[in-house]
């Protein structure tokens, strides 16, 4: 028989954190392309551009329930995963402000939405490290 | 210090799966077998579950190598 606390922690060890985001990312992908729609006036522009801040704030506080119903060591390769992703961004963005100072760029430039998704990238690499050395 | 287990021997004593003893003390069964490989050492609150579980005494079940 399981208690309560065992029922919550199967719960959301069954949502996965990336699958989380889906509505943030969602919301956030819409804004953007109306944003870029000659027909929105500039008024509208800016309730879009707050639109998606209760969904970060939703995420945020969703991740944080995820993170307290993990167990030890998964919480341990959540921090690993940060870890590596943090450092793994950090060498992008030094990489490419020396780029940008030499004056090489690619076409269309570097743009902070392509790093958002590094970014997110880098930490399913890190993720991926960390599962694998106690798999 | 690395840490080696009796855990895979002590839960084949009971006839237990790798999942059964993680839902036993609240754990994944890849938390089980991380320790079971020596690959994770657990925490001392979760080594005094796996001690209250088995009813040893922790330096019984766990001991460095």
């Amino acid at each position: 028989m399981q208690s309560d606390d065992e029922v919550s922690w199967y719960r959301y060890r069954r949502t996965p954190l990336t699958a989380l985001a889906g509505p943030l990312i969602v919301v956030w992908l819409g804004v953007r392309i109306a944003l870029q729609h000659p027909a929105v006036h500039d008024g509208v522009k800016l309730w879009l551009v707050v639109l998606p801040l209760p969904f970060f704030l939703w995420f945020i506080l969703r991740v944080v329930r995820h993170l307290r119903t993990m167990d030890e060591l998964e919480r341990r390769i959540q921090l690993e995963a940060l870890a590596l992703g943090f450092l793994l961004t950090v060498a992008m963005l030094m990489t490419v402000g020396l780029l940008q100072v030499a004056g090489i760029s690619p076409e269309g430039g570097w743009s902070l939405s392509a790093m958002l998704i590094y970014a997110g990238g880098t930490y399913l690499i890190g993720r991926a490290i960390a599962r694998r050395r106690y798999a | 210090v690395p840490v080696n287990s009796r855990l895979r021997e002590l839960r084949a004593t009971r006839d237990w799966s790798q999942g059964d003893l993680a839902a036993a003390v609240g754990v994944s069964r890849q938390t089980i077998n991380a320790i079971e490989t020596g690959r994770y050492e657990p925490s001392l609150s979760l080594a005094f579950k796996f001690a209250a579980l088995f009813a040893l005494p922790i330096e019984r079940i766990f001991a460095p190598t």
